[in-house]
């Protein structure tokens, strides 16, 4: 009898003294905690420092999404209405958030390193159709110094599509 | 044929004697990587992909055997170098081994060479995806690179060859193919080398660029991206493409097609076709298809459409339901009775005649073939008969081309029958003018327009004892000699193929011409039997079939027209082609008969009407076609329907059902089967037959994408041959004298393959190569009438009747024969057979 | 034999035709009462539906009715290729996610021959033992839950966040990772992982006897468990029972050591065994599993060589992002490894590996193109809950509450 109240004891000190320190609650929303540098959230399409969309419409992300989520459709660029460089890019970039599962297959797909999965988890949608996020949707605001597109240029500058890009450091 | 016993990878193959490696070793499923060789062309030995280590067994000098080894096997030399096996031929006892560690890294070399030039354009090339160099590259090639990219060479991209394909100079890996094909194959070398070695690089030599009608071809056969299609460029990645089968609907030959499509957010999720890629038939088109198909399907997504039945009321034509539509028609036809004129063009389906057909004769009404074109009956009785390929003629063949510019009105078969020559086929071209079939032939016949049938009667009375009267434009050609070797070589020849087309014919020359076609083909016993038989170049892909179910076109049509109470027009447009039925209101008026036009387009004569019923493309739903040679094949739905849309024999059938009679108005399977049952010469066939496939060599489109190109592999039917109805006789057919007029010029009426066909206008990408409406007269006569290259005209025919406003600019040619113009059809100059005109320069059109 | 027309399905309808052979005499004359329990029941762990037959409180029948939760794993994984079927691995078990993919992956790597990296191994063993850990956590928290010890789950799970933190830390998800893919890695872990990892593995042991002071001796517990649900080993090996329920019927079976894979057998680890094969046996050979994990990490995380974290044989591992503008063969292998995917010589393998809840094998079979033939999982939660009939038999309703939670199914895992 003694040995049974002395292990009720033994627990109950154990659940008094969690009771006392500090809880590793997070009281969420009025407190976010941060995310890690390589999660996975919601899709952002990059552009260059010079405003031009890093996207060249060239479906790979799309062929390597394992829940089709992804939809593109190409275009020509022209020096008089230049979204990226190179020849091509994407007139229609679609996402379907809810067959996205988050892999971050199309941003290792992504030969221009054009799609990216950013830090924004806190997707929500009211009808099947506002899940679908259209390339205005998607793409980052221009940085300073940088121009809106479609750009106007000169020709025969902009005719690389596969910029030098450095190994993931993070 | 010698059989040769050799041993490839380990797998023994027997193949005939003079088969390359490389052929010899897909018999048995090895694939050996190439890049030029193509399995239709003549290899060159250039890339160096398909190097093998290739052992031959040694043989004593002395005694000619066969060294052996101690166990009794051949002694083997094995070349000090590795040899390409496209050049190659088998020889016995031969060992191949192309997965030892030397063939090995002699294909990682090629592959390290040819990606060393090749730009980083994988993502933004069109052939991503279905691309020979990728594919092989990840088999063969190496993982890493060890060249400088800064070193890589620099050349134009997007450089555009014409309007119609794009040339990407840095992705070029100087294969040849391009360039072999529009030299050997289609003997159109508009295109070639430029400068050496890693500067080498595609001019094209012509005007517009690239001015060939097979030049879509080469973007199927081009190992990597640089030959691409503007029609394609940036549509669609190959992985995301459906792809259905169907006929191209653009001539008589009925080249098997594929049409890829894709769902589209700028058209709002609509299913659209984003290109047409060539399907395989031996019988047919082999893996080729000319440019005309490729570029011209845009009609069947045009915005000008129909899409609801239109009913006049109070003199305009306003939109109504289906329901009021049919049934006013329904009750007009009824009221008709055996008063009910049809007319059906050549492009509707065999369901859509049939139930038109069946209609029109169950009221006892007249059917007519919209056409200008006879002999559709004759084809059948002494056409080709089931097993007959163009591929197969050689030396014993004789090809008798008459009265057709081939190249213009069915260039597949000028190809194929080209090929035929070129592999010895006594070629007779018996034309009056000129044509590019003519560097091939082994006989030229000259005879005057108009003369066509007396042209093949002297042929016949060459030969025969018999020698009836010939009228006196032909007198002379009796005693050419041209004519008589052409005579001669075609009755001693084993099989004799004839092919007549619509150079310069009306109906009544044309039927003369097709009869006397038969009678040579009598004459000489070339009937009945495989590659033999009489074909006709029709000008719409299924005019045969209309034959076949017992359409026939009328020399004089208004006059036909006279007793119609109800008029039935379907794919035809008498009134845009002739001004004369818009300006003597012959059709439509209130006072005349109750016209239904039932077609893709508000047409002249659609305007006419009094009620317009729209109809589904053949893109959109399901049918057969018969084709020149007399093959039936299936084509299939590629994109939905609209809704509320009914193909032309669904719309025929309701109108039929609502008069009580038992019509098919669902499933065009059913419609083929009722056809099948009622026709004697469909007899047997079935939607089932139509899509049965057999194995074909060379084998295209699967995985090896490297070998043949990507033109798509046939599994959805090649179609079936039709026998021979009852064979018809010898008979003296009706000569209409169509002489030189004593003033004036003669216009003939001539086909060219870019017309102003409302079937092609609609296709942009083409309008470089569609002309305005233009003549061709000869260079003398119009220095005689005072007319200059260029200068606009007009033609004024002889029997009265302007054609004001319709005006055509003048060329002139010196091969055109005197007092002659040609006439272009389809280009709105409405000379349906030869017609006596004058020519004078246009007015001006005052503003 | 009878033959597929013959034999008759039975219907599991809820009625008792059909089902006559399955029940005892007793439930078809009325006598017993047949209590549906699930799909939707907090305590079994998923969507299971168990079928009781009941004497009162008694279990005279307990037949279990899975397949709520069958997505066609295996037949949707033959529609996709080998990359984009990998992220369907880990949603199989969903509690060890990256076992799985490590299971995925070391089948492709014997079927095509890929090396993987001394340092890429050493990683993988480090954040599959921190995944069986995680695992066990749940287990621990559920199964003390339904046995009405609340704290236990509480204290669990505030431990599992730190192993999903560190998850995310490496592979940017905190359950469907990805993160093991043929040939190695997806990338190398960052800088702060060690430290991370280090500081857990010092935080942890305390923990360990947290739970153990609120468990192991509690008379409550004691009574519950001690006892129930016997299984000889006998009739785990008859039952192709693996994993902790094999160990705790005496049998000292791990795969770890039995055929080592990724480099188990570089470090030194007890498998914990005990003899009376019931549900306290199971409960304190996962406990002393998750101390030996402990360890495992330790020595891992110790001798962690460096070096590349990925094969560099390109034909089946895209090239690495630098070389993409300056390589036509990095363009044209990453392009066609990310569209068609690598294509496998023919053949079938077979790896298994211990999963927290026994042995996971996947079959693999190849036909030489770049979708799989045939995958087949063999998933340890399926075998070992086929036991859960045996066990249940004569035990209360009470006590199955307690023998789902012992043999630790994961419904991703028995289902597929």
């Amino acid at each position: 009898m003694a040995g049974i109240i002395g292990e009720i004891l033994r627990g109950l000190s154990t659940t008094l003294h969690m009771a006392a320190t500090k809880p590793v609650t997070i009281q969420y929303p009025e407190v976010k905690r941060p995310v890690r540098p390589r999660f996975k959230g919601r899709h952002h399409l990059m552009r260059y420092d010079n405003g031009m969309e890093k996207c060249i419409g060239c479906s790979l992300c799309s062929a390597a999404c394992p829940a089709d989520a992804i939809f593109v459709e190409a275009a020509e660029n022209t020096d008089e209405e230049r979204y990226s460089p190179g020849e091509r890019y994407a007139r229609v970039y679609e996402i379907n958030m809810l067959r996205c599962i988050f892999c971050g297959y199309c941003e290792d797909a992504c030969p221009t390193e054009a799609i990216v999965l950013g830090d924004n988890y806190e997707l929500s949608f009211t009808d099947r159709r506002s899940s679908i996020y259209a390339k205005e949707m998607l793409l980052v605001p221009v940085d300073e110094g940088g121009k809106p597109t479609p750009q106007k240029v000169e020709p025969g500058i902009y005719t690389r599509s596969i910029p030098v890009m450095q190994d993931p450091k993070d | 044929m010698k059989m040769v016993n050799l041993t490839i990878d380990g797998k023994t193959v027997t193949v005939p004697e003079g088969t390359l490696i490389v052929n010899a070793a897909k018999k048995v499923g090895i694939d050996i990587p190439v890049f030029c060789y193509h399995p239709k062309m003549e290899p060159v030995g250039m890339c160096r992909m398909c190097l093998v280590e290739i052992g031959r067994p040694v043989i004593d000098r002395t005694t000619g055997q066969v060294v052996r080894e101690d166990d009794g096997s051949p002694k083997m030399q094995f070349g000090p170098k590795l040899e390409t096996a496209c050049t190659t031929p088998v020889s016995e006892g031969m060992v191949v081994l192309g997965t030892s560690e030397k063939a090995k890294a002699g294909r990682q070399d090629i592959i390290e060479f040819l990606l060393t030039s090749h730009p980083l354009d994988c993502p933004i090339c069109d052939k991503g995806g279905e691309c020979p160099l990728q594919n092989l590259t990840m088999e063969f090639g190496p993982g890493e690179s060890r060249y400088l990219y800064d070193e890589k060479m620099h050349l134009a991209k997007h450089v555009p060859l014409g309007e119609l394909i794009y040339l990407d100079r840095e992705r070029c890996i100087q294969c040849g193919r391009c360039v072999r094909f529009q030299d050997q194959v289609v003997d159109d070398p508009v295109i070639g080398f430029f400068q050496r070695g890693r500067s080498l690089e595609i001019v094209t030599y012509s005007e517009p660029g690239f001015d060939s009608v097979f030049s879509g071809n080469t973007t199927d056969i081009c190992p990597v991206g640089a030959l691409t299609t503007t029609d394609f460029r940036f549509k669609a990645r190959p992985w995301e493409l459906r792809s259905a089968a169907s006929i191209c609907t653009q001539c008589p030959v009925g080249c098997n097609i594929a049409f890829n499509t894709r769902r589209e957010a700028v058209s709002g999720g609509k299913w659209v076709i984003k290109r047409v890629m060539p399907r395989q038939n031996e019988w047919v088109n082999e893996i080729w298809m000319c440019d005309k198909g490729r570029f011209g399907y845009h009609y069947s997504k045009s915005a000008e459409r129909l899409t609801q039945p239109l009913v006049r009321r109070q003199g305009e034509l306003a939109p109504a339901t289906w329901e009021e539509a049919l049934s006013f028609v329904a009750e007009r036809f009824q009221q008709a009775g055996d008063g009910l004129f049809s007319i059906a063009g050549g492009r509707l389906s065999n369901e859509d005649l049939y139930n038109q057909g069946k209609l029109t004769d169950s009221l006892g009404g007249k059917k007519v073939l919209y056409g200008t074109m006879g002999g559709g009956d004759l084809t059948a009785q002494s056409g080709l008969v089931p097993g007959s390929n163009f591929s197969d003629m050689g030396k014993e063949t004789a090809i008798l081309v008459v009265a057709s510019d081939l190249h213009e009105e069915a260039p597949i078969w000028w190809l194929r029958v080209k090929q035929a020559a070129e592999r010895g086929a006594q070629l007779i071209v018996a034309n009056p003018r000129p044509t590019r079939l003519d560097a091939y032939a082994t006989h030229l016949v000259r005879y005057p327009y108009g003369s066509e049938a007396g042209a093949l009667l002297a042929m016949v009375n060459t030969l025969s004892a018999k020698r009836p009267d010939l009228p006196e434009a032909v007198a002379n050609l009796v005693r050419s000699p041209e004519l008589k070797a052409a005579a001669k070589a075609f009755a001693e020849a084993e099989n004799a193929v004839i092919l007549y087309g619509s150079e310069g014919t009306g109906l009544e020359t044309s039927t003369a011409l097709a009869q006397s076609c038969q009678n040579l083909l009598l004459a000489t016993g070339h009937i009945g039997r495989i590659n033999n038989g009489l074909v006709a170049v029709w000008q719409r892909v299924n005019d045969q079939g209309a034959w076949e179910l017992g359409w026939r076109p009328v020399a004089n049509l208004p006059e036909a027209m006279q007793a119609a109470r109800a008029l039935y027009v379907a794919a035809a447009d008498p009134a845009g082609d002739d001004p004369a039925y818009l300006a003597e209101g012959r059709l439509g008026s209130q006072e005349q008969a109750f016209l239904v036009v039932q077609d893709l387009f508000l047409t002249a004569t659609a305007r006419l009407a009094d009620v317009v019923l729209p109809v589904q493309a053949w893109t959109e739903r399901e049918g057969s076609y018969t084709s020149g040679e007399r093959r039936v094949q299936r084509f299939y739905p590629v994109v939905p329907e609209l809704a509320d849309s009914y193909a032309d024999f669904s719309v025929a059938g309701q109108i039929g059902k609502r008069l009580g009679l038992d019509m098919e108005i669902r499933l065009a399977g059913r419609t083929f089967a009722r056809l099948a049952s009622e026709t004697p010469a469909f007899t047997g066939l079935s939607y089932a037959r139509l899509a049965e496939v057999v194995e074909q060599w060379p084998i295209v489109g699967r995985g090896d994408l490297y070998y043949g190109g990507t033109t798509y592999e046939n599994s959805q039917g090649i179609g079936v041959q039709l026998p021979l109805t009852s064979a018809g006789g010898l008979s003296w057919p009706k000569l209409v004298e169509v002489g030189m007029p004593k003033i004036g010029l003669l216009a003939v009426p001539i086909t060219r393959l870019y017309d102003h066909g409302s079937t092609l206008l609609p296709s942009s990408m083409l309008h470089q190569r569609i002309p305005e409406p233009y003549v061709v007269l000869n260079d003398q006569d119009a220095e005689r009438l005072k007319i200059s290259e260029g200068a606009a005209i007009q033609l004024i025919p002889a029997e009265g009747g302007s054609w004001l406003g319709v005006r055509a600019i003048a060329r002139l040619r010196s091969d055109v024969p005197e007092r002659i113009v040609l006439v272009p059809r389809s280009f709105g100059l409405p000379v349906a057979g030869p017609t006596v005109v004058s020519v004078r320069l246009a007015e001006r059109v005052l503003a | 034999m009878t033959t597929m027309q013959e034999f008759e399905f039975p219907l599991m309808d809820g009625t008792l035709d059909g089902m006559t052979h399955l029940v005892s005499e007793r439930a078809i004359e009325g006598d017993t009462v047949l209590l549906n329990m699930g799909p939707q029941h907090p305590s079994t762990h998923g969507v299971l539906r168990l079928l009781l037959e009941l004497d009162g409180e008694t279990v005279i029948t307990c037949i279990p009715d899975v397949g709520f939760l069958h997505t066609g794993v295996e037949k949707n994984m033959e529609a996709k290729t080998y990359i984009k079927a990998e992220v369907m691995s880990d949603r199989l078990d969903y509690l060890n996610n990256l076992g799985n993919n490590l299971v995925y992956c070391l089948a492709i790597e014997k079927l095509t021959g890929l090396d993987v990296p001394v340092r890429a191994q050493a990683i993988r063993v480090i954040l599959v033992e921190l995944q069986r850990i995680s695992s066990h956590l749940v287990w621990l928290g559920t199964h003390a839950l339904d046995l009405a010890a609340m704290s236990v789950f509480l204290y669990c799970f505030r431990e599992r966040e730190i192993i999903l933190d560190i998850f995310e830390m490496v592979s940017g998800q905190r359950m469907m990772t990805t993160y093991i893919r043929p040939g190695g890695l997806w990338r190398d872990v960052p800088d702060e992982f060690e430290q991370a990892v280090r500081q857990f593995l010092e935080a942890f042991p305390e923990r360990i006897d947290q739970y153990e002071s609120l468990l192991t001796k509690n008379p409550l517990f004691l009574q519950r468990t001690k006892g129930l649900g016997v299984m000889t080993q006998e009739d785990a090996l008859r039952w192709g029972v693996t994993g902790p329920m094999l160990r705790a019927s005496g049998l000292a079976h791990d795969l770890r050591i039995a055929q080592p894979y990724s480099g188990y057998e570089q470090y030194d680890f007890d498998i914990p065994t005990h003899t009376d094969g019931d549900t306290y046996a199971r409960y304190v050979v996962r406990m002393e599993e998750m101390r030996q994990s402990i360890k495992i990490v330790q020595q891992a995380l110790d001798k962690l060589p460096y070096g590349p974290v990925r094969s560099n044989n390109r034909k089946y591992v895209p090239p690495p992002r630098s070389e993409l503008s300056t390589s036509m063969e990095a363009v044209i292998h990453h392009f066609k490894l990310w569209t068609e995917g690598f294509t496998p010589p023919k053949g079938s393998v077979y790896v298994g590996v211990e999963s927290p809840r026994g042995e996971l094998g996947v079959y693999l079979e190849s036909d030489g193109g770049p979708k799989p033939y045939r995958i087949h999982w063999r998933t340890p939660s399926f075998m070992n809950l086929q036991t859960l009939p045996m066990l249940a038999k004569g035990n209360l309703v009470a006590d199955l509450v307690a023998l789902i939670g012992t043999a630790d199914i994961v419904l991703g895992d028995v289902d597929r």
